[in-house]
């Protein structure tokens, strides 16, 4: 187990802070950029309404040209644009997103559209690793199984996932197995080939003194091979994880939209950026909090590694 | 030495690499229950003759057998030990030392009963449940050496073991593998290139010399035994010191002849 001192924990709590930090200051720091204006009174200007957002330029033109006509000045508020929305706004936002019944029967809740988006990432990266961590032990270990795969593997894997949102439609149909197959796709073939060099890496003088001990074949494929590379799998599958997360994106807006994309697309379309905001902050914590969750496993599960190795 | 004594038969082995011969035409014996060092300078084969000797690489020609068949591969009648430290990380001391039995398709139960033995005996009992990481160097390496003897090998090759470690654990380390020797029936071939170590440990020491690496000759060493740490001091013991240094000491000189490198050169 890794002791983090005061200090790192403060730097890392930092590392979150700092953006907060500066997110707020201009958010409520009014001079920092603050460049619209919404109207509270219109006064006697005919096209302003309360409520309305203007810019700074528009808002004093007007009120110069009221004054100078002896009219009554508008009165308004200097704010950001709506796409950029406060701290506290998002916060609220998120909280109400859980509390609030939908729109539209039809509509999910917040925390069904995330649901149903991890359940497509779990199922998508489930199936590539049940077949591409296999695949790749047995590349890294056997070279006429890796000349035989990876050259195909190695071309594939540059061909972007999404172009095959298309075809994933005609084959699926249009409900969660074309997205299922777009985070396979795109996690499958990277992960042959990084499982397949991570592998490779093994020192091959635990393979040597394993033969003189009379491993060979089978037994020295899962006793030596495997559990050496495991911790390295282990790793390499976290990071796998959080790209999947990237093609989840794309693979919700193939046939029928849906998951924490639809929710985002939706709430933007409405111009609740607070609630865009809350969504895309959702995913984020879910990330992290599952990265985070899986680093502590891995430490508890290959606690025969030096702790310097586990980062 | 009558040749039903004899283990090891190293035939006319000859090893050649892209670019160097590291062994040229070697034959001898290595005698059943002896220790025989082989010493030389670096580079001169010493690792790619015990490799051969473990099967895990092959001679371009002539050939090695044991017991009269010739050795085609990796097998646990022979075992190895290497300088790196090559104990399975995953795998408890304990466990480590179970590995060959295992492999074997020994049961859990008698394998760990076995090993725990072997493990007494290097007297690392308080260990047992640790991973490598936890221990020194030098314990690592006995766990090595009961890793090669819990298979029942008929010879254990040992290259270089305590190169890695300081003066005074690798004499604590020479003690333990003669009394091993003692306790245990076993033919050993220790390859080094500490010449006290090599003469300490040894029946017979073979000098080998470089480029390419051929037999300089083999010396008997009638020290009695057992052998005990004040025996560097005796004068038997600094002769043949003063042989083997003059010896190597030759053989590098032939090497490093100006006319002789140029010649490597542009071979
Ligand atoms: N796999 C290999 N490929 C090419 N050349 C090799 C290989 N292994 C060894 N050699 C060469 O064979 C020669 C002997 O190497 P070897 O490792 O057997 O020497 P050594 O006596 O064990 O040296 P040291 O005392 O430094 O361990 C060297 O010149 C080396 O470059
Ligand atoms: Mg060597």
């Amino acid at each position: 187990m890794i002791e983090r001192l005061p200090r790192e924990r403060l730097l890392i709590a930092g590392s979150f802070l700092l953006p907060l930090l500066i997110w707020s200051i201009i958010s409520y720091v009014p001079f920092v950029w603050h460049p619209n204006v919404v109207i509270t009174d219109p006064g006697d200007v005919s096209w302003f309404r309360a409520g309305m957002e203007v810019t700074r330029e528009q808002f004093s033109a007007e009120t110069e040209k009221t004054t100078d006509d002896g009219l009554i000045a508008p009165a308004g508020e200097r704010v950001n644009p709506v796409y950029l929305p406060a701290p506290h706004k998002v916060a609220t936002a998120m909280y109400t997103a859980f509390t609030t019944e939908p729109k539209r029967r039809s509509e999910k809740w917040l925390h069904e559209s995330l649901w149903h988006s991890i359940t497509v990432i779990f199922w998508g990266f489930t199936l590539s690793s049940l077949i591409g961590i296999p695949l790749g032990v047995l590349c890294g270990t056997y070279r006429p199984m890796s000349l035989l795969i990876e050259p195909f593997v190695e071309f594939f894997r540059y061909f972007p996932a999404p172009a095959f949102g298309a075809l994933a439609v005609a084959i699926l149909g249009i409900h969660d197995a074309p997205k299922i197959a777009i985070i396979f796709i795109g996690t499958f073939f990277q992960q042959v080939l990084i499982v397949a060099n991570t592998t490779r890496l093994l020192d091959p003088m635990l393979i040597e003194a394993a033969k003189t001990l009379g491993a060979e074949g089978r037994s020295l494929l899962l006793r030596v091979v495997v559990p050496g590379v495991l911790p390295n799998l282990y790793r390499d599958s976290r990071i796998l994880l959080g790209w999947a997360w990237t093609y989840l994106i794309v693979a919700e807006l193939i046939g029928t939209s849906s998951g924490i994309t639809w929710f985002i697309t939706q709430q933007a379309r409405y111009k609740n950026f607070d609630n865009v905001f809350a969504a895309i902050m959702l995913i984020g914590l879910i990330g992290l909090l599952t990265d985070v969750i899986l680093a502590k496993t891995g430490r508890r599960l290959f606690r025969w590694q030096p702790a310097e190795a586990t980062p | 030495m009558s040749d039903t004594d004899t283990l090891i038969e190293v035939r006319q082995v000859t090893r050649r690499f892209a670019e160097s011969t590291a062994i040229k035409e070697v034959s001898f014996d290595v005698y059943r229950g002896e220790l025989l060092t082989v010493v030389g300078s670096s580079g001169c084969g010493k690792s790619t003759l015990a490799r051969m000797m473990a099967g895990l690489d092959s001679p371009t020609s002539g050939e090695i057998s044991i017991d009269g068949k010739v050795i085609d591969g990796p097998s646990p009648d022979r075992g190895m030990v290497f300088q790196k430290y090559t104990l399975f990380p995953w795998l408890t001391v304990v466990k480590n030392v179970m590995f060959a039995l295992t492999v074997q398709g020994q049961g859990r139960r008698s394998a760990e009963s076995e090993a725990m033995q072997w493990v007494e005996m290097i007297g690392l009992s308080d260990f047992a449940h640790r991973y490598p990481h936890e221990l020194s160097g030098g314990m690592q390496q006995r766990v090595a050496i009961a890793r090669s003897l819990a298979a029942r090998p008929k010879v254990l090759l040992m290259d270089e073991p305590f190169g890695a470690l300081d003066a005074q654990t690798r004499q604590k380390m020479q003690h333990h593998l003669l009394t091993i020797c003692e306790h245990v029936d076993i033919t050993v071939v220790f390859i080094t290139h500490d010449l006290d170590e090599a003469i300490f440990l040894a029946d017979r020491v073979l000098v080998l010399k470089p480029n390419p690496g051929e037999i300089q000759d083999i010396v008997n060493v009638s020290l009695p035994k057992p052998r005990c740490i004040d025996l560097q001091f005796s004068h038997a013991f600094v002769e043949l010191r003063t042989k083997l240094a003059s010896m190597i000491h030759h053989a590098d000189e032939e090497e490093d002849l100006p006319m002789h490198m140029l010649t490597m050169k542009h071979a």
